[in-house]
């Protein structure tokens, strides 16, 4: 067991997250044309508006099971909307945030063009910590915006008049992965304006600039769109309760910054912050990309339902960030001084 | 008249120069006994390390008069980008009680001996292995390094000031200290007429990677058992200032490789129950190793340290994410800045988790916190780090010191006494 | 003057009542809630049907009867002058309860709507007059899906379904392969496609009227593989700003046919057939109409510029190292 262990907090997870991405993406966007279906509600990105999706993202179920009365939700369609709330709940637990890092198509392109920048060898950009500490309440903000009109359609909000029903399934209608996901079955369909009113011109407008925001920015910024996901939002307030679990022993560490630097979303405080147990962040997708940067014998932790499964150490992060083979770099010796001022 | 005054000041010089070399060899040679031959069970494969201290004095040798050397005075130095610019990092921080005589000439009375010590060694021009440095680069990390280049001394190379910021909490600093690592590449490139590359650069994170590796190898060893000398690994890790980084890494592999046979077979240096010392504060440089010698004459074991010479020498590690210049140089800068213990940095508790933790994983019984006499930074933050360590329930001894001999007898009685006291404790706890 | 007009206005009302009496022809079933009841029921689901919830929680779908030759123009019903034969087929094949009463929500009928797939709806009447039986059937088809039962297995749950054995003759509209799915609205400009069966079997020379909501009207005769099509035509004119995407309209197809087969029905012999269906669907207005796929280019390109510069101001702004 400890040898399997000791094995596992070697390995280049990375490696393994690319595989498992590679498959999920295949399996999620064309298992529908096996007629598979995974569930009507699963925590991640599985769009319905492409054919062949073999399930469906919980926020399309959540965005439609919101749509009734305040009276509605003591009765039978309120009672759809919970148990829609507990199969959602049952997927998310089990493997927590790494729906995001393993699993979300979306997520796996955006990881994609990043390969493809650093193919390029373009430089990242990284907000700096101000900008980063502002715009990560957004996707609560969006979150909130998503739960409030589909409510706001059938009821009154506030006072205010019923919503127009083309608010219907407000964030689908801005989605990226409305317009991008679609595109991987050969379908161009869902890009295009509505100008069947100021509501639908407007929403499908934002819809096609956030689609060319989401291409461009992931090109720049790794996991751009993630930043400002809702789903990410929706699991970071149940992530406490998942079985997968990420932990740190702070006075371990040394705050050397390594797993910030690695963070695709640039997370910084899992460096700097060193009282918290749970260091699973808002913005966390559980890549588990910091645990392999980490140098500090279990500093941070990865645990199944209390089974510790990876612990970061020295011998796994010199393992991944230092390659022995190119042991090789040379100081100019004399011979090369000489030749150097003979050419002078 | 003048001329008179000049050929007497030369002559003078020339003297000095001669009598320091004399004095230099006697310290060394005095230094290595107490430290090579007073000793029991040393590790056969501490005789190479044992053996290059020699060699710095060695006028035979000459492995660096061709190579292009690049001097640092401080740890903040990034030695991976003078490897990939192809020059050699020679680091000059000095602990000879000759150089620091010499150095008292510049410096006020009160000031720290060690750069008092380096300023004598730049006056006299002498570097290991024939090395003509090409420039010192010298991080602004004291008050006393901050003003090393104004002080004039028959040296003529060149200094370079490394800018630092003065703490390592905000934005604005990291952003500083990046730009004062981006001003460094240019002036090193300039320096040494080579072009920082991706390739050269990943190589550099890589060969001192590989001397990380094996230096935290063994510190796992030591964590399993006394199995080595507390003053011997000050000593190797010394060594690293001017030792060829690759044979460096090797013998240390030879090292952990016969260290890990003893931990299996239980050969230890010391019996267990000797006290466990963790050191820390100003960093002892050979040939000045006279506190953790005297601890170690004394019964007591240094486990480890945490000295800018030893343990935080090659502690931190470098992650890149994108093995570009765009990530590789914001990486090498975090490395040197965020994980740092210095006290010039402002705040640092982030030495007083390190402290703890070390002392907690290497199981250490006491604390012996040296602060050079001069030394303000390592003075003023004792007080902090005691009521910190009280806290925990670790003891501590506070030694001002510096590089004069005269202080033995004191210093011994003192340390004998908190050794004795650690004991005590030690074998009450055992026998409740 | 005055019974001039009396005696015009008698002879009219007379001819009207005694159209209605042989008038059941034009009866058929409308998904559309008379003006009383639009309070008490609302559209649910994606199709827009009128369906609600009792105190059970059970969902009940509602459909009415009503009497004319367009769908603007027909009336709604409180009664029949003949009392028809009424089957609700559940999706399965099994025959449902229901419920034709008049209420607060008008005469209407009502069934359970709890299964997914397609329900049919007939109302028979039969009757032999002049030696000829008289076949008149008003059909409906209405789909349940909910989406969060999933969307596999459509082919089947969509699968057109005819009952010969409860009706002699019915229309059915032929499914659209293989784009078909659950959230399927016929639209103006789709070609909708019918057949009429008599047992089973769909037969040529069927004479088919189809009358879109405002009486616009156009009339085909099955071809020989019985099958008539439609291109369901745009016959409002709504300025942009106040088109409504989501505004259902009706058609009303009629399909006529006899043939001279001989036998009894009910101790009355007859030597010829005569048969009349009726079937009513929706049609949205197309979303050519709004829905542009030229502009997504345009402002797609204009984003791009408009991001890409503002990158590379910011990133020309910042200092770069390496």
């Amino acid at each position: 067991m400890n040898k399997i262990k000791h094995k596992i907090n070697l390995a280049n997870i990375s490696r393994f997250r690319t595989i498992i991405q590679i498959l999920s993406f295949i399996l999620i966007m064309y298992g529908g044309y096996a007629a598979i279906t995974i569930s009507e509600r699963i925590p991640t990105f599985a769009c319905p508006y492409a054919t062949g999706s073999a399930g469906t993202c919980y926020l399309i179920a959540m965005q439609h099971g919101l749509h009734i009365t305040w009276a509605d939700f003591a009765s039978y369609r309120g009672f759809g909307f919970y148990t829609g709330l507990l199969i959602f709940l049952a997927w998310f637990i089990v493997f927590n945030k790494s729906w995001c890092g393993f699993v979300c198509p979306l997520g796996s392109i955006q990881d994609w063009i990043t390969k493809l920048r650093k193919l390029l060898g373009i430089a990242f950009t990284k907000y700096d910590s101000k900008l980063f500490k502002k715009l990560r309440f957004i996707k609560f903000i969006v979150l909130g915006l998503l739960i409030l009109i589909p409510l706001g359609m059938s009821n009154s909000l506030f006072g205010l008049p019923h919503f127009s029903h083309d608010l219907g399934a407000p964030f689908c209608q801005i989605c990226p992965g409305r317009t991008v996901l679609p595109l991987f079955t050969g379908s161009t369909s869902e890009l295009f304006i509505d100008f069947a009113n100021n509501t639908t011109i407007f929403m499908s407008t934002l819809g096609i600039i956030i689609f060319v925001t989401f291409i461009i920015g992931s090109f720049f910024k790794k996991r751009f769109f993630c930043f400002f996901c809702p789903m990410s939002a929706l699991q970071f307030l149940f992530s406490r309760i998942g079985l997968l679990r990420m932990t740190k022993v702070g006075s371990v560490c040394t705050k050397c910054g390594n797993c910030s630097r690695v963070c695709d979303i640039g997370i910084e405080q899992i460096a700097e912050d060193i009282t918290s147990k749970f260091i699973v962040k808002d913005d966390c997708m559980m890549c588990f990309k910091c645990v392999e940067a980490c140098p500090e014998n279990d500093c941070l932790k990865v645990s199944f339902a209390g089974i510790s499964i990876l612990n970061s150490t020295d011998e796994g992060f010199f393992k991944r960030y230092s390659d022995s083979k190119t042991f090789k770099i040379d100081t100019d010796s004399k011979e090369l001084i000489d030749q150097k001022k003979k050419n002078d | 008249m003048t001329k008179n005054k000049s050929q007497n000041t030369i002559s003078r010089y020339e003297r000095m120069k001669k009598t320091s070399t004399v004095h230099l060899a006697m310290e060394y040679a005095k230094s290595l006994k107490e430290v090579v031959d007073d000793f029991p069970y040393n590790p056969e494969s501490m005789y190479f390390f044992y053996d290059r201290m020699n060699a710095f004095l060695d006028a035979e040798n000459t492995d660096l008069a061709n190579k292009k050397v690049i001097a640092t005075s401080c740890i903040f130095v990034p030695e991976e980008i003078i490897y990939a610019l192809g020059a050699i990092p020679l680091r000059i921080c000095n602990g000879a009680y000759s150089y620091d005589q010499i150095g008292a000439e510049f410096m006020p009375a009160k000031a720290c001996p060690l750069v008092k010590s380096t300023i004598g060694q730049l006056h006299v021009n002498n570097f290991p292995m024939g090395a003509k440095p090409q420039l010192i680069v010298n991080p602004t990390s004291c008050d006393y390094k901050k003003k090393m280049p104004e002080v004039e001394t028959a040296s003529e190379i060149e200094f370079y000031t490394l800018e630092l910021p003065a703490t390592k909490e905000t934005e604005a600093s990291k952003s500083y200290w990046i730009q004062s690592i981006d001003a460094f590449i240019k002036k090193l490139e300039k320096t040494t007429g080579n072009k920082l590359t991706r390739k050269k650069l990943k190589e550099a994170i890589n060969l001192v990677s590989q001397a990380q590796q094996q230096y935290r190898r063994l510190h796992t060893i030591r964590k399993q058992g006394p199995v080595i000398w507390g003053k011997d690994v000050i000593l190797l890790s010394n060594s690293y200032f001017f030792e060829d980084i690759r044979k460096w890494t090797e013998q240390l592999e030879k090292l952990n490789d016969e260290l890990e046979v003893r931990v299996e077979n239980k050969q230890y240096v010391v019996k267990e129950n000797a006290p466990k010392i963790l050191l820390t504060g100003s960093p002892s440089i050979f040939p000045n190793l006279k506190t953790p010698v005297l601890i170690e004459q004394m019964g007591g074991l240094i486990v480890a340290d945490e000295f800018c010479s030893s343990n935080r020498l090659l502690y931190d590690t470098v992650a890149v994410d994108e093995w570009f210049l765009y990530d590789m140089i914001p990486a090498l800068a975090d490395r040197y800045l965020k994980p740092c213990t210095c006290p010039n940095l402002t705040p640092n508790t982030d030495r007083d988790r390190k402290l703890i933790n070390t002392a907690k994983e290497f199981s250490a019984d006491g604390v012996i916190y040296q602060a050079f006499a001069g030394c303000q930074l390592y003075e003023m933050e004792s007080l902090r780090i005691a009521k910190k360590l009280e806290q925990e329930g670790i003891p501590m001894l506070y030694i001002e010191t510096d590089y004069n001999p005269d202080d033995l007898g004191q210093l011994s009685t003192r340390i004998e006494a908190f050794l004795e006291s650690l004991k005590a404790k030690k074998s009450k706890t055992q026998i409740a | 003057m005055y019974t001039k007009l009396k005696t015009v206005s008698i002879i009219l009302l007379l001819f009207m009542s005694s159209c209605f009496c042989f008038a059941q022809e034009n009866i058929w079933l409308s998904g559309d809630p008379p003006p009383q009841a639009k309070r008490v029921v609302r559209p649910s689901g994606m199709q827009h049907y009128m369906a609600f919830r009792n105190n059970r929680g059970q969902e009940k779908l509602i459909l009415w009867p009503r009497n004319g030759d367009t769908p603007k123009g027909s009336s709604y019903i409180d009664s029949f002058n003949t009392e028809p034969e009424i089957f609700v087929v559940s999706p399965a094949g099994d025959l449902l309860e229901y419920n034709l009463s008049t209420s607060d929500k008008g005469f209407a009928l009502t069934y359970a709507f709890d299964l997914e797939g397609y329900h049919n709806i007939y109302f028979l009447w039969k009757e032999v007059r002049d030696e000829t039986l008289f076949v008149h059937v008003a059909k409906a088809e209405r789909l349940n899906h909910k989406c969060q039962n999933g969307h596999r297995s459509i082919s089947g749950k969509i699968k057109v379904k005819s009952f010969p054995e409860i009706v002699p003759f019915e229309i059915i509209r032929n499914r659209f392969k293989p784009t078909e799915d659950f959230h399927l609205i016929l639209a103006s400009g789709n070609v909708a496609s019918f057949s009429a069966l008599e047992n089973n079997e769909a037969i040529e020379d069927v004479e088919f009227i189809f009358v879109t909501e405002k009486g616009w009207s156009k009339t085909v005769n099955a071809n020989e593989k019985g099958i008539a099509e439609f291109q369901i035509p745009e016959d409002y004119f709504s300025k942009m700003k106040e088109l409504n995407k989501d505004e259902t309209y009706h058609f009303l197809l009629t399909a006529k046919y006899s043939n001279s087969t001989s036998g009894e029905y009910q101790g009355k012999a007859y030597s010829k057939i005569s048969y009349v269906c009726t079937y009513a669907g929706d049609y949205e207005p197309s979303p050519s109409l709004y829905k542009s796929s030229f502009w997504p280019i345009i402002i797609i390109l204009f984003s791009t510029l408009a991001i890409g510069s503002f990158i590379f101001y910011s990133r020309s702004k910042r200092r770069r190292f390496y």
